[in-house]
């Protein structure tokens, strides 16, 4: 099996909203997946349908050749899909190791290899590790964010807009260690910010009015400029 | 051990020593009395706190299971003439079952709304304290139960040594792995279910330990007062609970306490001279929440972290797009 994560057809309501008109999609096992398009056109809708925030009315979810379509968030999280949401949702009351260990609880075992891998790509964690999550700047709650889905040994970690609020540099930083990530697991990531989407990419799908309307890889996506001009508006 | 835990252990140790010395000290049994009271509704207050200090659940509701432990012991001894154990595993047996019960309806619902179905199941539970007379005794109540220990003293270092291992182990709790999903539940309820938490699961837990310890509260209660009425099912009730834990500083258990203490020495020092006491605890109240959002336990928290803020590290500033 190819693909750690496939989407077919799959629509999607917010209350009596119709978000997701038919999202097609399939996710390599191995390095980064990312959804671009348009604010609006339902790529974070696609992650939280992923993950079960969203209960798909149509459509099939299928996670490393098993239907997990209706599935809720619990059940994802303990097949192994890790979510680092747009905004972090750190536990701010707690501290940054108790953030981690109450993550890695559900791992069963290689907590002290998984957090030793954390600390030396985020040291910042180490430097607060007993202090209160509140004390973090943006940066460096996205970093927790991130920290926890990697304590995990997850097969597939969906990444929304990781740069957003971002300083420049920090989002550098992030691109670095994104791109280390990558190595280890799979990453579906959506991502606004162009520089960082092809920096961390390897495949991108374009997602608009609730639906995936292009597909191609980085190179096409680099070099064919109406590509581009027509998804993006670059 | 550090000098900081050894002091966070060494106050509750001194605290329960005085209390089991006062009434050897004090012969007055009014002093017992108050002092009995107070423990009874600091237990009942530490119960609210896991809910609300812990989890972030304000159930409006929680008097009921006060009120099902004080009518469970009065009907089957008073009654039905059944062994003060028997009794008492009765309570445990209907504190469990109806907790869960009450916790699979309401904890699918979230704020105002879960707000709103626990003070409406705890008043049914009222309403039918005074409509089936038969069974409850309506407004008369139950009276004629008997104290789990006759001597008042007795009766009274009970309640102290039930109330210091209620401390201990709602600690336990909260300091384990269980605690700690607890507060994140408190902090985000849906992020803590993407961790792979059934968070379902996890409040329907703490409602049923927090309704045994309240119906444990209930039990002594009614030992202590020797009938069970109405009352002790009332929404009013379960806000003395509320305002007991948020005067004390709510998720640290001890605030419960400090609550009871303030609330029942003030409740018996101003019922004495003037009928309108309760205006001035309601008073009192908005002040707290006024000015002390984190209640008694906040203020000494702060004093305590005034000293250690200098060390932490500065955060990097949070950088806008």
């Amino acid at each position: 099996m190819d693909n750690i994560l496939e989407m077919n057809q799959v629509e999607t309501y917010i209350g009596q909203y119709h978000i997701l008109f038919g999202i097609d999609l399939k996710v390599r096992k191995g390095g980064a997946t990312v959804l671009l398009g348009r604010n609006g056109g339902g790529k974070t809708t696609t992650l939280d349908t992923i993950i079960g925030l969203r209960k798909p009315s149509a459509g099939t979810i299928i996670l490393d050749g098993e239907d997990v379509t209706k599935l809720p968030a619990y059940e994802m999280a303990r097949k192994g899909v890790g979510y680092v949401p747009e905004d972090r949702d750190i536990f701010s009351d707690l501290t940054i190791e108790e953030n981690l260990l109450i993550t890695a609880r559900k791992n069963g075992g290689n907590y002290q290899e998984r957090l030793d891998m954390v600390l030396s790509l985020f040291p910042d964690m180490k430097k607060y590790f007993k202090k209160k999550a509140r004390v973090l700047s943006g940066g460096q709650a996205q970093m927790l964010s991130i920290s926890r889905a990697l304590i995990n040994d997850n097969k597939l970690i969906l990444v929304d807009e990781p740069s957003k609020g971002l300083a420049p540099l920090i989002i550098a930083e992030l691109m670095e260690k994104m791109n280390e990530i990558k190595q280890e697991t799979t990453i579906l990531l959506v991502e606004q910010n162009y520089e960082m989407a092809t920096a961390v990419g390897d495949y991108f799908y374009f997602v608009e009015d609730g639906k995936t309307v292009f597909e191609c890889t980085k190179e096409v996506l680099l070099q064919d400029e109406s590509v581009k001009q027509k998804y993006l508006g670059v | 051990m550090s000098k900081n835990n050894k002091l966070k252990w060494i106050i509750p140790l001194v605290a329960v020593v005085v209390l089991l010395v006062i009434p050897f000290i004090s012969a007055s049994s009014y002093v017992t009395s108050l002092l009995t009271s107070i423990c009874i509704y600091s237990i009942f207050a530490i119960s609210y706190d896991l809910l609300l200090g812990y989890t972030g659940i304000a159930s409006f509701g929680h008097a009921l299971y006060f009120g099902l432990g004080a009518y469970i012991l009065a009907y089957t001894t008073v009654r039905l003439h059944w062994p003060v154990v028997l009794a008492l595993v009765m309570v445990l047996v209907v504190c469990v079952i109806i907790s869960f019960v009450i916790s699979f309806i309401t904890v699918r619902v979230k704020n105002l709304y879960f707000n709103m179905v626990t003070m409406a199941l705890g008043q049914l539970f009222y309403v039918m304290s005074t409509k089936y007379y038969k069974i409850t005794g309506g407004d008369d109540g139950l009276p004629g139960v008997k104290p789990l220990i006759a001597n008042k003293t007795g009766f009274y270092i009970l309640v102290v040594i039930i109330l210091a291992v209620v401390f201990l182990f709602c600690h336990r709790v909260v300091n384990s792995p269980a605690g700690s999903v607890l507060k994140a539940i408190k902090n985000n309820e849906e992020r803590t279910g993407l961790l792979g938490y059934n968070v379902l699961k996890y409040k329907t837990l703490i409602i049923q330990i927090s309704g045994i310890i309240a119906g444990l509260a209930g039990v002594l209660y009614v030992s202590s007062v020797r009938i069970a009425y109405p009352t002790m099912l009332h929404s009013s009730l379960t806000l003395q609970a509320l305002f007991m834990v948020v005067l004390g500083g709510t998720g640290t258990l001890y605030g419960g306490v400090i609550g009871a203490v303030i609330m029942k020495i003030e409740e018996s020092a101003l019922s004495g001279i003037t009928t309108r006491w309760m205006l001035i605890l309601g008073i009192v109240f908005i002040v707290v929440i006024l000015f002390f959002p984190s209640g008694t336990a906040g203020i000494f928290k702060k004093l305590a972290s005034r000293k250690k803020k200098t060390e932490q590290p500065p955060a990097l500033p949070e950088t806008k797009p």
